[in-house]
């Protein structure tokens, strides 16, 4: 999108079939209205863009301190119960080890 | 023969050391039950170790989901020490208390995600699908967490001597398992 070389005309340029067509819009008025129109477009697009980009890394900084929390809390349960003389089959239940497998 | 008694871990007192002492207990290390059990035994390390963290991730999302409004602040942390009070129960153990911090952080987390997308205006497809998608990440981990909860407390882990005022409580716990 812009003005052509010697600032006549102003054109879109746009993807079609995987090739990219230039559509020619006009000089004078014309011209100059589509170009405000499309910085007003740009201009959205990239504040909505910015926007995005703060929710999502508010959000990431929330989630992580919940994501370390679950962490250290898993941790803990696993230590817990290992110490409580259990051991766990296969990533999967927690079952009292036997006997001989007791470690004190 | 002379047989030598193995040398005891020392008992951690950071968070880190705790951290370590716990991850190589998960990879089966038994030469750490000792210490794991003396570290779990009192609270003030299960606190170093989650307490802080677990308080920090709901105030964040507590001021995040009530703004500038007191009275929103209010109303959510009346409502997290009321599901507190009934999740710890009576006597809760130093574990289980930070567990019931942590489902109480991950509620908040649910309550966020389900905001957050209920009010998107216009999402694209793409802010749709990240809102869905931490809305049942968030919905997973939330019944995780009651689930260790729960067998915690099925299992009856006894790790407890609980200070209560002055007078020391020993709790004895029977395992059904």
């Amino acid at each position: 999108m812009g003005w052509d070389k010697d600032g006549r005309y102003y054109t879109r340029s746009r993807r079609e079939n995987g090739r990219v067509v230039r559509e020619y819009i006009g000089g004078g008025v014309l011209g100059e209205l589509a170009a405000q129109m499309d910085a007003i477009t740009r201009d959205k697009r990239d504040t909505d863009r910015e926007g995005n980009r703060i929710f999502r890394q508010e959000i990431e900084t929330l989630d992580a301190s919940v994501a370390e929390l679950n962490e250290l809390a898993d941790l803990l349960v696993a230590a817990a119960l290992l110490a409580a003389g259990f051991r766990q089959h296969n990533r999967g239940n927690w079952r009292k080890r036997r006997g001989n497998d007791q470690a004190d | 023969m002379a047989t030598t008694k193995p040398t005891e871990l020392a008992i951690p007192t950071t968070t880190d050391g705790i951290r370590a002492l716990l991850q190589r207990a998960a990879k089966g290390d038994t030469a750490t039950l000792p210490a794991i059990r003396k570290v779990l035994e009192n609270p003030v390390n299960i606190e170093l170790f989650g307490g802080n963290l677990a308080a920090c991730a709901q105030q964040s999302f507590v001021k995040a989901l009530s703004g500038e409004d007191l009275s929103v602040h209010e109303a959510i942390k009346a409502k997290l020490a009321v599901m507190r009070k009934e999740l710890q129960g009576e006597n809760p153990t130093p574990v289980e208390v930070l567990l019931v911090e942590r489902i109480v952080a991950c509620w908040l987390q649910v309550q966020d995600a389900d905001i957050r997308a209920g009010q998107a205006t216009e999402p694209t497809f793409k802010q749709a699908d990240f809102n869905q998608r931490r809305m049942d990440a968030t919905n997973r981990r939330y019944l995780a967490a009651l689930k260790a909860l729960a067998l915690v407390r099925k299992l009856a882990v006894p790790v407890f001597q609980l200070n209560v005022a002055r007078k020391q409580v020993n709790v004895v716990t029977t395992n059904p398992a």
